[in-house]
C-alpha cells in the first residue's frame, strides 16, 4: 500500500502543471467593433439611428431600460451606407466590460431626444443567428472583439422586441 | 420382527427426507448484470448458473458448508460456514477479474480465439471499465487502450494517423463486425455508437485488410454489443456534472456554469423465442468552450431471434439525432475556449441511424455461415458560409463461411459488397461502389504453435473515375512455449481507398478554401512486428511488441500557394513514411488491487520530407490504479504524450489559425470512486469521477484545448 501512494504521489507530481497559458502580453481594453451596413432608402422621418447593447434578453418590454442598457453609441450620421463603429471610441453610454451581451442592434427613433420609452424605438438591424433570432455576444477578458458587423436593410428589417408601437 | 426393522428403515430414510434441503438464487456482477455459467461447489453438491444467472441445488443434507462461486473472468468468491438448514435463497456478487491478456476475441480471425494465440498485438477494454469511467463517446474510451491515441476526433493506432478533419480513417471501426465510416466523408461518428450496451471492445494493433479491406491501415476497433437477455433487466444510467473554470481566469468567457448530463433507459427481454434489448439515450453538454454545445438523442434496438436449432436471425438499428455547436479553431492563445468572430454562432444538425441484419446459420457441425447487410445513413449541414450540407447512404453486405475442415484447421472465408451513394453541395453528387473477397486460415501445429494466413482482394471505384483495386495478403505465427510464455510473429497489410469527401470536397470553412482532387488514389501500407506474452505468476501479465510499418502514398492536406493571394487546401497523396517502435503493457492483480501499464515509443519519418510525421508524439504512456475495498472502488487513470514535432504549419504561417504553433506535452490525471449500492438493496451503483484534476491545458490538435477539469457524479441502476 505503501508503494501505491508513493507512485500515486509520484504520478500526482509530474501532473502538477498548468500547460498552455495566455501570452499575457497581449491583453487588450474588452470591446466590440465593426462595420454597420444600411442598405435599402432612410426614411424621412427618422431623427436618430444608434447601435444599442442590453445584457440581457429583451423577453418584455420592462427588460428596456436603463439598467439592462449597456451602450448607445453616438448618433450614427442620417443617410451613410456604412458606419465603423467600436466600442472604445466616444458615445453616449459606454459600459462594456468582459462579460455576455444577449442582445446588440442598431435602432431607430423618430423623436428628437434620446428616449427611454420602447414604443419610440424600431430595430433595423441585429446581431442574430442564421434564423434570424437575437445571437448573444460574449466579450471573454482582455479581448477586444473586431469584425462584428451588422446589415441593417430597411426592406427586411429583423423580429422586433416586444413593446413596440404596434403591440 | 421384519415389520420392525422395515419401520426403523422407513424412520430412517423419513429423517433423512426431513434433512434435505435446497439451495437456490442468483448470481450477478456488481453492476447487477446477471452472471451464467458459475460453478457453484460446496462437498459433494454442485451445479452451474443458468444463462440468467440463476441456479438451483436440490437434496442437499442439512448442515454447514463453505462454498465455493467461481467463474472465467470473475475472482472467485468462498462464503465459510453457511448455514443450511432449512430451504435457502443465497444471491451472490461476483466482482469481474480485470485481464489483459486472458480474453477471447473475435476480431482478429472474425472467429473466436484466445488473445494470447494471436499471432497480431491486441487489447480488449470490458464494459466495466466504460461504466467505472462514465465515458460518454467511445473515442474518450479508446484514449486508454496502450498503443492507442486521438487527434481530437481522428483514431490513430502505433501511429497510423495524424488528423485530416472529417476525412477518412486509418483504423476501421466497426460495430458488432459492421463497418462504421460514413459513406460521404468515410469518418468515424463516435456518438453513434450506444455506449451502455456495449459488452466489450477488441482493438486489433497492425494492418488488417486482408480481413477488413480498406481503412483497416492501422488495426480494427471492434465494438461488440451485449446480447439481449432471456429474462427481464431494466437498466437506468445517468450522470451529471460540470466544467470547472479555466485555470487561466483571461480564458474565462462564460458568466455561468457550463453543465452536462445523460440519461439512458434500457430494457432488455424476451418473448417467446425473441429476445430484444431497446435503450433510449438523452445528452446534453453546455460545453467548456464558447459555442461547443452539444444535444443528443439516440436510439438502439437489438433484436435476436433463433430459427430452429442452429441458425439465428439478429437485427440492429441504431442512431441519433444531434444539434450541436462548432468550433474550429481558438480565437488565439489568449482566447483559447472563444472561436474567432466569425464563426460565432454557427451550428450542425445531424443525424445517423445504422440498421443491420445479421443472419447466423451451422449448415454442417463444420461448416457455418454469416451475413451482415447494413445501412448507414448519414446527414448533415453547418453554418458556415458555403452553407454545407450532405445527406449519404452506405449500404454493405459480406457473406462469411467458417469451415472447420479438421480439429486444428479452421478456413474464414467471405465475399464483402459495398455501395455508397452522396448528395452534398460540398461533395456533389456521387456514388462509390466496391467489393473484397477473402480467406483466412488458422492452422494449429501439433506442437503449440498456430499459423496464419490470409489474403483479400479488393475492387474500387467512384464515379467517373479510374477504379482501382487491391491485394492485402497477411501471414503469421503464435508459438506456445509454455502456458504462461507465448511469442508472436506477424506480417500484414493495408490500404485505404480515397473517400468521397477526399475526392471531391469543394467548399471555404473558417476562412478556408478547399477544392477537389480527382487524381488521388487509394494509400497503402504494411506491417511487421514480433512480439512476447509472458505471465511470470498468476498476478502479473507482460506484453512487449517491436513493430516497423511502411506507408506509400498517404492521403493529407496539401495547401497550394500558387496563387498567394487565393491559396487553398486540397487532398493529395503526398507522404511516403515508415514508422518503427515498441510497446509494452502489463497487468497487475493482486486481488483488491489492480494496476495496469502502456507505454508506445515511436519512431516516424516523412520519408519525402525528412521529417517527423504531423500529429504523432514519441512517447505515449497510460497507467492505471484501482484499488477495491469491500463495496467501494477508487482508481486513477494517467495520460502521457510527448509534445509533437509536426503539425499543419501551413495554417499557422498563412494566418488561418492564430498562435497555432503553441502546444505541449499531454499530461492528465483522472481519479474515479464508485460504491454498488446492493447492500442497500438497491441493484446499482453510483460513481464521482473527476477527469484532468489538475486542470492541464494541452491541445491534441492545434487550436483546440482539450476539455479542462470537469466533474461528475453517475447513477446506474439495474432492475
Amino acid at each position: 500500500m505503501k508503494k501505491l501512494l508513493l507512485f500515486t504521489f509520484i504520478v500526482v507530481l509530474v501532473s502538477c502543471d498548468t500547460g498552455l497559458a495566455p501570452e499575457g502580453d497581449n491583453i487588450e481594453d474588452p470591446g466590440i467593433s465593426g462595420t454597420i451596413t444600411f442598405t435599402g432608402s432612410w426614411s424621412p422621418d427618422v431623427t436618430r439611428t444608434h447601435i444599442v447593447i442590453f445584457k440581457d434578453s429583451l423577453k418584455s418590454q420592462s427588460d428596456f431600460n436603463a439598467l439592462n442598457l449597456r451602450y448607445v453609441s453616438l448618433e450614427i450620421p442620417f443617410g451613410v451606407s456604412e458606419y465603423e463603429y467600436s466600442t472604445l471610441d466616444e458615445a453616449t453610454l459606454e459600459n462594456i466590460q468582459a462579460e455576455e451581451y444577449s442582445y446588440f442592434a442598431v435602432a431607430q427613433s423618430n423623436t428628437p431626444a434620446l428616449s427611454l420609452n420602447r414604443a419610440d424605438w424600431k430595430v433595423v438591424g441585429l446581431w442574430s443567428n442564421p434564423v434570424g433570432e437575437p445571437e448573444k455576444i460574449v466579450v471573454p477578458p482582455g479581448t477586444f472583439l473586431r469584425d462584428i458587423d451588422i446589415v441593417c436593410d430597411f426592406n427586411n428589417p429583423p423580429v422586433q422586441p416586444p413593446g413596440g408601437i404596434n403591440e | 420382527m421384519n415389520r420392525i426393522i422395515a419401520l426403523l428403515i422407513l424412520s430412517v430414510f423419513t429423517a433423512f427426507g426431513q434433512n434435505k434441503v435446497e439451495l437456490t438464487g442468483r448470481v450477478t456482477d456488481d453492476s447487477g448484470y446477471p452472471v451464467p455459467g458459475v460453478n457453484i461447489i460446496f462437498s459433494d453438491y454442485g451445479a452451474s448458473t443458468d444463462s440468467d444467472g440463476f441456479y438451483e441445488i436440490n437434496g442437499i443434507q442439512a448442515g454447514t458448508y463453505a462454498i465455493r462461486f467461481s467463474a472465467v473472468g470473475f475472482e472467485s468468491k468462498i462464503l465459510e460456514s453457511v448455514n443450511l438448514s432449512s430451504d435457502t435463497k443465497l444471491n451472490i456478487i461476483l466482482n469481474e477479474k480485470t485481464i489483459l491478456f486472458d480474453a477471447v476475441v473475435v476480431t482478429a480471425g472474425k472467429h473466436e480465439q484466445n488473445l494470447k494465440e494471436l499471432p497480431v498485438s491486441a487489447a480488449v477494454m470490458q464494459s466495466r471499465e466504460i461504466e467505472r469511467k462514465n465515458f460518454i463517446t467511445l473515442d474518450n474510451a479508446l484514449r486508454y487502450v496502450p498503443g492507442v491515441s486521438m487527434t481530437l476526433d481522428q483514431v490513430s493506432i502505433r501511429g497510423s494517423s495524424g488528423y485530416s478533419r472529417g476525412a477518412g480513417t486509418r483504423v476501421l471501426v466497426a460495430l458488432d463486425g459492421i463497418p462504421m465510416y460514413t459513406g460521404d466523408s468515410g469518418e468515424i461518428i463516435w456518438e453513434v455508437f450506444p455506449m451502455p450496451e456495449i459488452e466489450r471492445v477488441e482493438v486489433i494493433k497492425g494492418a488488417a485488410s486482408s480481413l477488413y479491406g480498406s481503412s483497416a491501415i492501422g488495426g480494427v476497433v471492434n465494438v461488440l454489443t451485449k446480447k439481449p437477455g432471456s429474462t427481464p433487466i431494466t437498466f437506468v444510467r445517468t450522470y451529471g456534472g460540470f466544467y470547472d473554470k479555466p485555470a487561466n481566469e483571461q480564458w474565462d468567457w462564460s458568466e455561468s456554469n457550463r453543465f452536462f448530463n445523460g440519461l439512458t433507459v434500457g430494457h432488455s427481454n424476451n418473448s417467446g423465442n425473441l429476445g430484444y434489448a431497446l435503450s433510449l439515450t438523452r445528452t446534453e453538454d453546455m460545453g467548456y468552450r464558447q459555442g461547443d454545445w452539444k444535444k443528443r438523442y439516440a436510439g438502439y434496438v437489438k433484436l435476436s431471434y433463433p430459427i430452429g436449432e442452429s441458425d439465428n436471425l439478429t437485427f440492429l438499428a441504431n442512431g441519433y439525432v444531434q444539434d450541436k455547436g462548432t468550433f474550429n479553431f481558438w480565437k488565439n492563445l489568449n482566447n483559447a475556449l472563444v472561436p474567432p468572430d466569425a464563426d460565432q454562432g454557427q451550428r450542425i444538425p445531424s443525424e445517423r441511424i445504422l440498421t443491420g441484419l445479421i443472419y447466423n446459420s451451422e449448415l454442417t457441425n463444420k461448416l457455418k455461415f454469416t451475413n451482415r447487410l447494413s445501412f448507414y445513413h448519414s446527414y448533415w449541414k453547418d453554418g458556415s458560409e458555403s452553407l454545407n450540407a450532405s445527406n449519404s447512404k452506405q449500404m454493405r453486405n459480406e457473406f462469411q463461411f467458417d469451415y472447420e475442415a479438421s480439429d486444428n484447421l479452421l478456413f474464414v472465408s467471405g465475399v464483402e459488397l459495398n455501395y455508397a451513394t452522396v448528395n452534398a453541395n460540398i461533395f456533389g453528387q456521387n456514388d462509390a461502389y466496391g467489393f473484397g473477397v477473402y480467406i483466412h486460415g488458422d492452422y494449429k501445429l501439433d506442437a503449440p504453435v498456430t499459423l496464419t494466413a490470409g489474403l483479400r482482394y479488393d475492387f474500387n471505384k467512384r464515379k467517373n473515375l479510374n477504379q482501382e483495386s487491391a491485394v492485402s495478403p497477411k501471414i503469421g505465427v503464435n508459438y506456445k512455449f509454455a502456458e504462461n510464455l507465448s511469442a508472436r510473429l506477424f506480417f500484414g497489410t493495408g490500404f485505404r481507398a480515397p473517400s468521397v469527401a477526399e475526392t471531391f470536397t469543394s467548399t471555404i470553412t473558417s476562412g478556408l478554401t478547399v477544392r477537389p482532387n480527382t487524381n488521388l488514389k487509394s494509400e497503402s501500407n504494411y506491417s511487421i512486428e514480433t512480439g512476447v506474452n509472458y505471465s511470470p505468476t498468476d498476478f502479473l501479465e507482460l506484453d512487449a511488441a517491436i513493430f516497423y510499418n511502411r506507408y506509400f502514398d498517404l492521403i493529407e492536406t496539401s495547401l497550394d500557394t500558387t496563387n498567394l493571394t487565393e491559396p487553398y487546401v486540397y487532398f493529395d497523396n503526398v507522404t511516403n513514411a515508415r514508422i518503427a517502435g515498441f510497446d509494452f503493457s502489463s497487468g497487475l492483480n493482486l486481488g483488491d488491487f489492480y494496476f495496469k501499464t502502456g507505454y508506445t515509443f515511436l519512431d516516424t519519418e516523412d520519408l519525402d520530407e525528412g521529417s517527423f510525421l504531423k500529429y504523432r508524439p514519441k512517447h505515449l504512456l497510460y497507467l492505471s490504479a484501482t484499488y477495491r475495498y469491500d463495496i467501494f472502488e477508487a482508481g486513477f487513470d494517467f495520460r502521457y504524450s510527448s509534445r509533437v514535432d509536426e503539425i499543419d504549419d501551413e495554417l499557422i504561417d498563412f494566418g488561418f489559425v492564430a498562435d497555432g504553433e503553441n502546444r505541449v506535452e499531454i499530461r492528465t490525471f483522472d481519479l474515479r470512486f464508485s460504491a454498488a449500492l446492493f447492500r442497500y438493496n438497491i441493484p446499482g451503483r453510483i460513481g464521482v469521477n473527476v477527469y484532468n484534476l489538475f486542470n492541464y491545458n494541452y491541445v491534441e490538435m492545434i487550436a483546440n484545448i482539450s476539455p479542462i477539469r470537469n466533474i461528475s457524479l453517475n447513477l446506474d441502476i439495474v432492475m
